[in-house]
């Protein structure tokens, strides 16, 4: 599976730049959530796979030393969710330019001043 | 263990001087002129000491890790520049005060002056190469902020600059120099430099990069550019450190070193060429000027030329002169720029051909004049006769061979007569004849006030007494001398040496003087026929050029295009891991568990690809949503299957609140979701991502060969149930052991969520 998983990181990652690299607002913020979901991806690759056994201990856990690698899911979790707030907040900053401009082209986007 | 305090008062004492401009008003000066005053007294009180060879030494430990220590030590040539420098600043601060009475800026003024002294005396004083060159760049710091004191005109402004831009270039390229000395000599203190640094193969280059710092700070050839321009400084300015101090700074620097550096034909002659260079340019340009200070200014390079060239050539002859030249000139020039300021001051007006017959108004100044121009042009009973005969007498005793070394003689000679007929100019021309200047209005000229003449009159009294009793200055000049040469010497000065060869050569001088002075309109007229300021416009190429080239650098580098800088981080770091791929490319496969896959892990992958690659293919933003959504929930599914419940529970949430969000938005939004770039940009950024995915999928095969450090992992795991009572080790970390963390987490979100109202509700 870790093959796999490369591929999936690989992807995300050349589909994330791809959209980052648009013009248009949207695809750009779009962009930055897969570019989030890749690096998650690939920190949760890297800590190692492991089928079946959650960082769970007491009665029915796993084996300590069979247990998938508790600290990576801990760093991952906190991204997750300051990644939700990152993307939320750029949201509504791109709704709100959008708003303000009519303009959906960053490249139409070039003072400060109206 | 007083000398660093004395060395460093001024920058203790600067900070107050507003202060005491405010309490003292219009006696600020006398008060400010009591720090430099001490000084002197200290200095002298150690003369007894120095005068018979020793050597005063304090040392405090800077930065020790790069052999840098304010280490201070005063010898013979230390004392005889801080003598100048605390004397003559005690009355330039008098004059100052004066000079800029009732100005807004007064104790800015004083502020730098502080600073300044200080730094110089840092300078002569420092025993250590590092702590040398700090006092040497704060000394064109202080020197760029006085050039600009009166920074509402332009050309102060650019006067400073020009003086900063060069001397500071210069300093770099001493910096380099003095790196180079301390390692070859093993130690960055001067004194325990070695002597043998000259038969190193690095000598010639390190050389040159120290000759550059002291030939920009006293202005030599071709870097004399900047002086005359600094002639924008308040006159005091321009008499302290522009002809007094500052600019001897390089002539002391060549002094301080020659015991490690001289001695080899590369010294001699690049020393004393450059130096004889700009001593005849600073005569011949001198004699086109009709502003008295720019007069005053090239004299003064010409000057320091001849005391560069001395201290090439080298030798007791040369070193003395040297050094009674440096004492010479600070005295009578340091009174003409005053006097010159007492000029401007009454008259309004430095222009020489609208000024005469100055004598019955300004009658002590043209007495002050007369008598500092007569030691300028060498006249006996004058010091500048003393060190006129050694000049010459040196001249005869080069180190050139036979041919150059009677051209050096020709050329000492043309130096002095051009003195000679420029002193005329200064004193006869303004205070003799018909008189001439511009009238104002129910104004009477008179001479300036006392505190502006005081300074005048004690350097000349003092050219005046070693004029006629240069013995006193033996010992003096015999110490200082003696730091130059390495070894100690006796010096016998005297007014009368018989009739010898320098009588007579110093003779024609004056008498071709006088003759160059009476035909002088069209010798002026003549040199200004033949000399364009080639090095200025030189200067102001390449300073246009460097702004010109930096503009457009900036401008192609700092675009505004967020996605190009974008392209440049993310090519330069997917080649940072290509290089790690191609160096362990025979490890990227190698692991035996890479085709373990169940079926259903290949359906989800699969799946998730192409969901994937979809969102960047279609055209609708709701299907760009609901794929994205897709791909999210995907995400979770693979954090079911390999052991991350937590992970998979947040994730699903997160997705679903973020398809909420989008859709939210998207449904205010513009309708089309154009893509805005030209096919040949989408075939680039293609290209990009691609190399940009490949990178990271090497990136992943790469890190899982490398094994994870156990101990942290261990500790949680080990430690969850017994410490934090929990069972669930990611919630544990989370909420126990890494709280801190959780809660910059809800910050961060906290703060979103503010920013996000204040978005939507601001207007």
């Amino acid at each position: 599976m870790a093959l796999m998983m490369a591929l999936i990181v690989g992807t995300l990652f050349a589909t994330g730049t791809y959209m980052v690299l648009r013009r248009n607002i949207v695809k750009m913020i779009i962009g930055l959530g897969l570019l989030s979901h890749a690096a998650n991806l690939l920190l949760f690759t890297m800590g190692g796979l492991q089928r079946g056994a959650p960082p769970l201990l007491g009665e029915g856990g796993a084996k300590p030393e069979l247990m998938a690698d508790p600290v990576p899911q801990a760093l991952i979790l906190t991204a997750i969710v300051i990644g939700f707030g990152v993307m939320a907040f750029v949201l509504v900053l791109g709704y709100r330019t959008v708003q303000e401009t009519h303009a959906d082209d960053l490249d139409d986007l070039r003072t400060t001043s109206k | 263990m007083l000398l660093p305090f004395i060395v460093l008062s001024g920058l203790i004492a600067a900070p107050f001087a507003p202060l005491v401009v405010r309490a003292a008003k219009t006696r600020a000066g006398w008060v400010i002129a009591l720090l430099p005053a001490l000084i002197v007294a200290y200095l002298a009180a150690q003369l007894p000491l120095v005068l018979t060879g020793q050597v005063i030494e304090a040392e405090w430990p800077w930065v020790p890790s790069l052999d840098l220590t304010l280490a201070f030590r005063l010898d013979g040539l230390g004392l005889l520049f801080a003598l100048l420098i605390s004397g003559i600043g005690t009355l330039i601060a008098i004059y100052g005060g004066s000079y800029l009475k009732g100005h807004p800026d007064l104790g800015r003024f004083f502020l730098y002056l502080l600073v300044f002294m200080a730094a110089m005396l840092g300078v002569v004083l420092s025993d250590n190469l590092l702590a040398l060159f700090v006092f040497w760049e704060m000394t064109s710091i202080s020197s760029y902020l006085l050039i600009g004191f009166n920074h509402d005109q332009e050309a102060s402004r650019k006067g400073a600059l020009k003086a900063l831009l060069i001397t500071g270039l210069g300093g770099l390229f001493m910096l380099a120099g003095f790196v180079l000395l301390g390692e070859m000599g093993g130690s960055y203190t001067i004194s325990q430099l070695p002597t043998t640094l000259s038969t190193m193969p690095l000598y010639l280059p390190m050389l040159i990069l120290v000759l550059i710092g002291a030939f920009t700070k006293s202005a030599q050839w071709p870097f004399h550019i900047w002086l005359p321009d600094a002639m924008q400084a308040p006159t005091p300015v321009s008499a302290y450190l522009h002809s007094a101090t500052m600019v001897k700074a390089g002539v002391f620097l060549l002094a301080r070193l020659s015991p490690v550096l001289a001695d080899t034909p590369a010294w001699l002659y690049l020393v004393s060429g450059f130096g004889l260079i700009t001593m005849v340019a600073g005569g011949i340009l001198a004699l086109k000027q009709s502003d008295l200070k720019a007069i005053l200014a090239y004299t003064t390079i010409g000057w320091l030329g001849t005391l560069v060239m001395l201290l090439g050539w080298g030798g007791h002859y040369a070193v003395e002169a040297a050094m009674v030249g440096v004492l010479t000139h600070a005295l009578y020039k340091g009174a003409l720029f005053m006097l010159a300021g007492g000029i401007d001051h009454e008259t309004g007006t430095r222009d020489i051909h609208l000024l005469g017959g100055l004598r019955r108004l300004m009658p002590v100044s043209a007495v002050l004049t007369a008598a500092a121009a007569l030691s300028m042009a060498g006249i006996p009973l004058l010091l500048g006769f003393v060190a006129k005969e050694l000049l010459l007498e040196a001249a005869l005793h080069t180190g050139y061979p036979d041919w150059l070394g009677w051209l050096a003689v020709v050329a000492v000679v043309l130096a002095s007569l051009l003195n000679v007929a420029i002193a005329l100019r200064l004193s006869y021309g303004v205070f003799f004849g018909p008189e001439r200047y511009p009238k104002r209005e129910g104004y009477k000229l008179h001479d300036p006030y006392p505190a502006m003449l005081l300074g005048p009159a004690v350097l000349v009294v003092l050219s005046l007494l070693f004029g006629v009793w240069p013995g006193g200055l033996n010992g003096m000049i015999a110490q200082a001398s003696g730091a130059v040469l390495g070894e100690s010497l006796t010096v016998k000065l005297s007014l009368w040496h018989g009739i010898n060869l320098a009588l007579i050569l110093s003779l024609t001088a004056i008498a071709l003087g006088v003759g160059v002075y009476l035909v002088y309109g069209r010798v002026a007229n003549g040199v200004n026929r033949v000399l364009r300021p080639t090095f200025n416009n030189a200067y102001e190429m390449t300073l246009a050029g460097m702004l010109s080239g930096a503009g457009r650098l900036t401008g192609k580098i700092q675009h505004g295009y967020l996605r190009y800088y974008l392209m440049v981080i993310l090519v330069v770091g997917a080649a940072a891991v290509g290089q790690a791929m191609i160096r362990y490319a025979g490890t990227l496969f190698s692991r035996p568990d890479l085709g373990n896959i169940q079926a259903y892990e290949i359906m989800i992958g699969v799946l998730t690809i192409t969901a994937i690659v979809m969102i960047a293919r279609t055209d609708d933003r709701y299907t760009a949503i609901v794929l994205l959504g897709v791909v999210g929930a995907l995400i979770s599914l693979i954090f079911v299957l390999f052991s991350a419940p937590d992970l998979a529970l947040t994730q699903l949430l997160i997705e679903t609140l973020m398809v909420i969000v989008f859709l939210l938005v998207f449904h205010f939004l513009l309708r089309d979701f154009p893509d805005h770039t030209s096919t040949f940009d989408r075939k680039r950024d293609l290209l990009i991502s691609l190399v940009v995915g490949a990178a990271a999928f090497g990136l992943v095969l790469l890190a899982i060969n490398i094994p994870g450090d156990p101990t942290i992992t261990d500790y949680f795991v080990a430690n969850s149930y017994t410490e934090a009572n929990g069972l669930n080790i990611v919630n544990v970390i989370l909420v126990d052991f890494r709280s801190l963390d959780t809660l910059g987490e809800i910050s961060v979100l906290a703060i979103a969520g503010v920013g996000i109202y204040a978005l939507l509700r601001g207007k």
